[in-house]
């Protein structure tokens, strides 16, 4: 597949990827600014489960600090694949995608464009959450440790996600094989986020609840590498 | 465990086992038999539609 | 290759002549073991084809990246053939510890470290199947089968870690006896030598069905070459 003459300067290059990045970020923004369609259904998924869970799990204040950090993760996890569908099904649906392959650019830069948009959308979720979560159980959420875990941990949800929703998305079974690739393969992060979640908010001491950190960090760094050297393999036409 | 004098039975659980082993892979062995021969079917088929086509 | 080869059809008769050797001798040359009783006979396919089962998943892998390197069709034969037998034998072993561990621990399952990773694990290898299920070009489906046993693969160890600390911080209560009854007790020479048979054989028996399975996907690979000549 022969490319246009790229940019020979390494300055011109850097700077291609970098704009090819920014848009993909600012067109999703700017899209889902004026329709409002995935953030509002992320959302109201995560106050729906929120709300389920007051059923399903015995809430009472003893047991509440307990099962907190299980619940906001759950409820973190099941909203970022509802989020990464729609993002990638309207990616390929309106044929962003095949625009995108044709700029004489390392695909990584798709991935990059993508995969900080999806963070974005989950961040901005998680963010409206907590409050909410706070103000329904009583339970004060407003830990920075916390909201490190919750960064830490959603980057690495996203790292691997924006992968294989990438993948999912050209399937025939489309939306529902996404969970089922991701999840398996997300166990560290849910385990580590989980742990280190209960550790901030239960105020144990930082020397336990840093092993679970440089495990969120180790994770991170670690696929979105691997994401990045296997994303080529996965647009190409 | 360790002051036990008699052996417990656990011969029905060891027949289950062998049981779900053998039955497993001859579940396998016999899946792969019908895929081979659906799949050499529908090469024969082509291969008629192929002789059909350059003739 | 229409008919089976020579080779192949030694390969099959020797599987089964081992098989059949396997079985007596964990039948009637290993001793009964005597705190677990005849249970523990299943431990000798349990903990083989487990192994066996590991094996399959790393050579998939193997075989990912080599089919993403030469982007030869070969190699995604090969990998979808290893995943799909490493299918069948995890299952196996997990179905046979969880059988062994009813008597020993009275429990069918427990969220051990080991076994929460294999149960993760055979989750991958039934995604994989599921994901080249849903792909028709068989290109895109060798390339993304590809990635995603590179992410599967990369991702177990990490996994099996963190549930190890997971545990380690918090103490598990399984059956008090569980951790030393877990392989631990004293083998004898001649539980051994079965031990080490049995090993030896589960790697023959992948290997005939590896050979046979193979030649399953050729054939599938010559309808769908055939199948687009004729479109």
């Amino acid at each position: 597949m022969k490319r246009d003459p790229s940019p020979t300067t390494l300055r011109s290059q850097l700077t291609a990827f970098f704009r090819v990045i920014a848009s993909i970020i600012w067109k999703d923004l700017t899209v889902e600014l004026r329709s409002r369609e995935l953030l509002t259904a992320m959302l109201v998924f995560a106050l729906l489960v929120v709300l389920i869970f007051n059923f399903a799990l015995e809430l009472d204040v003893k047991n509440r600090t307990g099962v907190t950090p299980g619940i906001l993760w759950v409820t973190f996890t099941f909203a970022g694949t509802l989020g990464l569908n729609r993002s990638m099904a309207i990616e390929k649906d309106r044929g962003c995608l095949d625009g995108l392959l044709l700029v004489p650019v390392d695909r990584s830069a798709i991935y990059f464009g993508k995969f900080i948009s999806n963070l974005a959308f989950m961040v901005i979720v998680e963010i409206i959450i907590l409050p909410v979560y706070s103000a329904l159980y009583n339970v004060n959420l407003f830990h920075p440790g916390l909201l490190l875990v919750i960064l830490l941990g959603s980057i690495g949800y996203m790292a691997i996600g924006t992968l294989l929703a990438a993948m999912s998305v050209q399937t025939r079974t489309r939306d529902v094989l996404l969970p089922i690739l991701l999840f398996p393969v997300v166990v560290p992060v849910l385990v580590a986020a989980v742990k280190s979640s209960g550790g901030f908010l239960q105020g144990s001491e930082l020397a336990e609840i840093l092993p679970w950190l440089n495990l969120l960090i180790a994770y991170d760094v670690i696929f979105i590498a691997i994401a990045l050297m296997l994303f080529d393999y996965i647009v190409e036409e | 465990m360790s002051f036990q004098e008699i052996t417990p039975d656990t011969s029905v659980y060891m027949i289950a086992g062998f049981t779900v082993f053998f039955g497993m892979m001859a579940i396998y062995l016999v899946s792969l038999f019908f895929r081979w021969r659906i799949l050499k079917r529908k090469l024969e088929l082509l291969k008629n539609m192929e002789k059909r086509k350059n003739s | 290759m229409e008919t089976r080869p020579f080779g192949l059809r030694i390969l099959d008769a020797v599987t089964v002549l081992l098989l059949i050797a396997a079985t007596c001798m964990v039948f009637f040359y290993a001793p009964r073991e005597a705190a677990m009783g005849e249970v523990q006979r299943l431990f000798y396919f349990h903990v083989a084809a487990a192994w066996v089962g590991m094996l399959g998943f790393v050579a998939a892998g193997a075989a990912g990246i080599v089919y993403l390197h030469t982007q030869h069709i070969i190699w995604d034969i090969i990998e979808s053939a290893a995943v799909e037998i490493s299918l069948v034998f995890f299952f196996i072993a997990i179905l046979l510890g969880s059988i062994w561990a009813r008597p020993i621990w009275n429990a069918w399952w427990t969220w051990d470290p080991r076994l929460t990773t294999a149960a993760i694990l055979e989750l991958i290898y039934i995604a994989y199947m599921m994901l080249r299920q849903g792909i028709e070009d068989p290109d895109r489906r060798a390339r993304f089968g590809a990635v995603y046993t590179l992410v599967g693969v990369l991702s177990i160890p990490i996994t099996f870690l963190s549930i190890r600390l997971f545990r380690t911080i918090h103490p598990v209560v399984i059956g008090t006896a569980s951790e030393a009854a877990r392989g631990m007790f004293g083998m004898t020479p001649p539980m051994k030598q079965t031990f080490f048979f049995c090993f030896f054989i589960f790697t023959v028996i992948f290997a005939d069905l590896f050979w046979n399975r193979i030649l399953l996907g050729n054939l599938s690979k010559k309808i769908d070459q055939l199948r687009y000549r004729l479109m």
